[in-house]
């Protein structure tokens, strides 16, 4: 494999393993934030999940399912990330056929939650 | 869901598949779904979205530690996202319409399969010949895919292993199916992927697994967000399950260099069957 190749993918995969690492931590803080809360709050068990437009007012409110809605929330967001950044990144190094793909991914992903939320 | 469901018999499941499931290269579904439906009643449908939210963060570690030593072949990753992507959703939407029993079923089914898998068998070693060979420029059939293969430094041989990716169109099929039976069952699709992409992609055993830590999270990103669309995810049940699977995998990363693997796998295996065996009891109503 050519140096500079080698160069571009190894940037990558540091800037790919960073923004995991970090949203992991992000989203196990508020997972035991929530947690932390429904114990000291003692709040039913049969809590749903926050609905995503009464999420700031939740965490406002120190509500402990919405604490947890979004920390799973920013944890299943996480491989989303990981999509994005090779995205921006196969832009930057012109590298056509990866592109394509990351464009088919995001085309999918999009087209997959408007089907979900009809 | 049961009125009373105890958060600390829930953290011990979620550290238990972290710890079970990090030793033995196994996703952790195949360790909650049976213990929260068997031992904690929680309906299937319900099991089956924890279990794949809590798989989402176990894959996002192991792909962020794969990504950094360069193991994951990220190109290859994305492209065989784009089946595992749909198969996902269609898996989801197949078991909100299909019955507990049903679903318990199928599930037992695949737990013996998978008991099969953890039989040390299976995995091929590529020499360094072989390796090179299979990146044979020449190739006219390896060539038009030349742009998914991938390099990384192993250092268990102290040497830069290159490999070349073979058959894509096959790897691309057969996500499809790990992607629904992935999101059907909330089990990660490893069981699947890692023979396809080292047997049939002749991927090194290494780069597949790391790689497929990498499908794993897109998979079950994909079912997790489904089932907590459709209202399967509870935040009660899924806090600790989340917080211990992700200290449990990371125990199990440091225990599984003392242990010796074959005999926990033999004893893991038995244990599947066992469940297996019940689970198709339960399906059929017998318990």
């Amino acid at each position: 494999m050519e140096n500079e190749l080698r160069d571009r993918l190894n940037r990558l995969d540091r800037r790919v393993g960073l923004f995991l690492n970090a949203g992991i931590i992000l989203g196990l803080v508020l997972l035991l934030a929530g947690l932390a809360l429904f114990v000291a709050k003692s709040m039913p068990q049969s809590a749903p999940l926050t609905p995503l437009v009464q999420l700031p007012a939740g965490l406002a409110g120190l509500d402990a399912a919405a604490f947890v809605t979004c920390g799973l929330m920013v944890i299943l967001l996480m491989p989303l990330v990981v999509l994005i950044t090779s995205f921006v990144h196969f832009i930057m190094t012109r590298e056509r056929l990866p592109l394509i793909v990351c464009i088919i991914l995001l085309l999918m992903l999009a087209a997959s939650y408007v089907l979900l939320l009809k | 869901m049961p009125a009373d469901i105890n958060i600390w018999a829930l953290a011990g499941t979620g550290f238990a598949a972290g710890l079970v499931g990090s030793m033995l290269g196994v996703g952790g579904g195949i360790l909650i779904v049976p213990i929260l439906t068997l031992l904690l009643g929680v309906p299937m449908q319900y099991a089956v979205g924890s279990s794949l939210a809590s798989i989402v963060i176990n894959a996002c570690t192991a792909t962020g530690v794969y990504i950094r030593s360069h193991m994951t072949n990220l190109k290859l990753g994305l492209l065989l996202s784009c089946t595992l992507i749909p198969g996902a959703v269609i898996g989801a939407w197949l078991a909100a319409r299909l019955s507990s029993p049903i679903l318990s079923g199928i599930f037992g089914l695949l737990l013996i399969y998978v008991a099969y898998t953890l039989i040390p068998h299976k995995l091929k070693r590529f020499t360094a010949e072989e390796l090179e060979r299979q990146k044979d420029p020449h190739e006219e059939e390896h060539a038009s895919h030349a742009w998914l293969d991938g390099e990384y430094f192993d250092p268990a041989v102290d040497q830069q292993i290159s490999y070349g990716v073979h058959r894509p169109g096959t790897g691309l099929t057969t996500g499809f199916f790990a992607g629904v039976i992935s999101s059907m069952l909330g089990v990660g699709g490893g069981i699947i992927n890692v023979p396809v992409m080292n047997l049939v992609m002749k991927v090194p055993a290494k780069a597949a697994i790391a790689t497929s830590a990498m499908l794993l999270a897109f998979t079950t990103m994909t079912g997790a967000l489904i089932y907590a669309y459709n209202g399967y995810i509870i935040p009660y049940v899924i806090a600790p399950l989340m917080i211990s699977v992700f200290l449990g995998s990371r125990t199990g990363a440091t225990l599984s260099q003392r242990l010796r693997s074959n005999t926990l796998m033999a004893i893991f295996a038995a244990f599947l069957v066992l469940t297996a065996v019940m689970m198709i009891l339960r399906a059929f109503k017998v318990i």
